[in-house]
């Protein structure tokens, strides 16, 4: 299936060429887990390169050490993201594929440094990606960065308004700005840039907003408003990221889950029971609930997220990665991405597994 | 919470049993958890049927004919002419087809902020398929199938007759005819004219027939509702709403050079078309001259009569 913007682009979805050299960042991240391991699974990876400030994280301790290397840097600054591309075992080719997921997000304690980091890192790997001719850069970005209110669309395509309100929370603000850096450079002939705006993502341990929400005792919603989402799984973005990884293609897109449902319909198939606040009192039950340790969710974060609907259209990475992965499949019977192929279409997993 | 408004089982209670059929039969594209992409489910449905089943019948008092112009399936665009519906006349006019099409077909509308921002209203409206008034929302409407309906303001230089519109608003944005030619063309759907007006019968039910001060609150209560529903009175009795739906205005494509087969190309052939239906149709059985604006020829008569 051709379709206008890949007979525009008539690469976009061909396997990229050669085996992969993969530098992540942000491996703390649950996400992170669940991508590193299908990338070390994946024969067409030569080999993947985690970064974080820490240890290896326990889940990718098992991976196998010759196809996976853990070393820490602080991305902030300069001289060391330059020492990434130094590695050892980059002597003969450098990266092919930066993923870069790293990101402080705590709203807690968040300072110029934390600002420093989120926009500095992105534009340092970015920056010694596009020097060193990596092929592939891809920046995972949220989507709070969308502006959510009544006269949101019904389905938000990339395109929609992006919340450049100045009163907006710094963490929006960060990911804003670094998504901008990625944007301005989209144009470069020889890197390809991705930049993908995941909806919610549901699992355990996973710090995103509306994950947290549900890990609140309880979660609290306001009264008189049940918005519809549609958010993915860390499993199901793992494997978004991965064919991101392996197959051509640049822009920016949106990643979503395969289920559209009202926020309170996912908790309920979760079993997990909400109260409700009236809506202006929300963020201050909210900050008691925090201060008493019952939820780590921030409303302040994305306001009208709890009110209304914000349903990503994500056609455009169906087009671009999952539907030509299995013409691939169909066509040579060849498998760019293994197990990936599962999640190309919207409808197979059942509500209780979409998250 | 929105859901709970009504219980499910009592909703379908209320229900007729062929209201029920219909139910049933609404064909709706699943997105995963029982409601497609715009958040319309078959058990909201059914209690926003419950509700606009009554105002339909007993409130706004629709009556109706020519649905078998509506596709039982694929886009089209409802064109609101003649009155610019308030919210419960597009309540009463969405529920109308809903029971009146061969297949039920769910027409969906784009509607004010102030609606989609209020608590309870927000959620019932978009369970109802109602979605916030952006032009995007209509695209994304159209290219999935379905039925749009919009008030068309600009069909006459006078617009809409307000003195007639009645104290509740309307919910909805409106739109040209050049908007509406556009969708057509660029979707390549028919326009289906919805013509609304009013029409008004001797009716004396509302005059009290004792002394009674219950008599008299009674039939203040319904001068009331009607003024509400349909503005001021002007002597008249017994009003209703009477909506016909018109054949279909076929619009040429982009690429074809001129009107062909009855075809129309233009804004201003379009807006000819509109005004012919709303003149032909808008005389419907003891209708207000003051809301037929295009008063001309007789309707012709039509089976499908829905009171």
């Amino acid at each position: 299936m051709r379709d206008a913007l890949t007979s525009e682009q008539p690469w976009f979805g061909t396997p990229r060429e050669g085996r992969r050299r993969v530098l992540v960042s942000g491996v703390h991240r649950k996400v992170a887990g669940e991508f590193v391991s299908r990338l070390v699974a994946d024969p067409e990876v030569e080999f993947v390169v985690g970064v974080s400030h820490g240890t290896c994280p326990v889940p990718l301790l098992d991976l196998d050490p010759d196809r996976f290397l853990m070393t820490t840097a602080d991305l902030s600054r300069r001289d060391q993201v330059e020492n990434l591309f130094m590695l050892d075992r980059l002597r003969e080719e450098n990266f092919d594929t930066v993923v870069h997921l790293a990101f402080q997000g705590n709203p807690k304690g968040y300072s110029v440094r934390r600002h420093e980091f989120n926009v500095n890192s992105t534009r340092w790997l970015l920056d010694g990606c596009l020097r060193r001719g990596v092929g592939k850069f891809i920046y995972l970005s949220t989507d709070a960065v969308y502006e959510v209110g009544p006269r949101s669309p019904s389905q938000v395509r990339e395109d929609a308004d992006v919340n450049f309100d100045p009163q907006a929370h710094p963490i929006v603000r960060d990911t804003v700005d670094a998504e901008f850096s990625c944007r301005a450079k989209m144009d470069h002939d020889r890197c390809e840039i991705v930049v993908l705006r995941p909806s919610g993502v549901l699992g355990g341990g996973v710090l995103s907003g509306l994950n947290l929400l549900m890990e609140g005792r309880p979660p609290l919603l306001p009264v008189g408003y049940d918005p519809l989402i549609n958010p993915t799984s860390k499993q199901r973005l793992g494997r978004d990221l991965h064919l991101a990884a392996t197959l051509r293609g640049k822009g920016l897109f949106n990643v979503a889950g395969p289920v559209v449902a009202t926020l309170e319909g996912f908790m309920e198939a979760r079993g997990i029971s909400s109260k409700r606040v009236p809506g202006p009192f929300l963020a201050a039950a909210g900050r008691v609930q925090r201060a008493a340790g019952r939820s780590r969710y921030n409303q302040a974060f994305h306001p009208g997220r709890l009110f209304y609907s914000l349903v990503l259209d994500d056609t455009r990475f169906d087009r671009c990665f999952r539907v030509p992965a299995s013409e691939l499949i169909d066509r040579f019977g060849i498998d760019p991405v293994q197990s990936a192929i599962q999640g190309r279409h919207r409808v197979p997993m059942s509500f209780a597994d979409a998250g | 919470m929105p859901r709970d408004w009504i219980d499910s089982d009592t909703a379908r209670a209320l229900l007729t049993p062929d209201d029920r059929v219909r139910l049933e039969r609404y064909v709706l594209h699943d997105a995963g958890a029982g409601m497609d992409m715009f958040g319309v489910s078959r058990e909201a449905l059914g209690r926003g049927l419950a509700a606009g089943r009554f105002v339909h019948r007993h409130v706004v008092r629709v009556r109706s004919q020519g649905h078998g112009h509506v596709p039982f399936a694929g886009g089209a665009l409802v064109a609101m002419v003649g009155q610019r519906p308030n919210a419960a006349q597009l309540m009463s006019l969405i529920v109308d087809v809903f029971v009146g099409a061969r297949t039920p077909r769910l027409v969906r509308t784009l509607i004010d902020e102030r609606w989609t921002a209020a608590p309870y209203a927000g959620s019932l409206a978009r369970e109802l398929g109602q979605v916030p008034d952006l032009v995007s929302n209509a695209e994304a409407l159209l290219s999935a199938g379905h039925v749009l309906g919009i008030p068309i303001h600009d069909l006459d230089e006078v617009s809409y007759d307000h003195s007639v519109a009645g104290t509740i608003s309307s919910i909805q944005g409106s739109f040209t005819v050049a908007s509406c030619l556009d969708w057509a063309r660029r979707h390549e759907l028919p326009v289906i004219p919805a013509v609304l007006s009013v029409s008004s019968e001797l009716d004396r039910s509302d005059e009290p027939t004792s002394d009674s001060l219950r008599a008299r609150s009674s039939a203040l209560g319904r001068r009331a509702l009607e003024r509400a529903l349909f503005g001021a009175s002007g002597g008249k009795r017994g009003r209703r709403l009477e909506i016909v739906y018109a054949a279909p205005i076929h619009v040429s494509g982009v690429d074809d050079p001129e009107e062909s087969e009855g075809r129309v190309q233009t804004r201003e052939s379009l807006q000819r078309a509109l005004q012919q239906a709303v003149a032909k149709h808008s005389t419907l059985a003891g209708c207000d001259s003051t809301t037929s604006p295009f008063q001309g020829a007789s309707a012709p008569g039509e089976s499908d009569v829905h009171a």
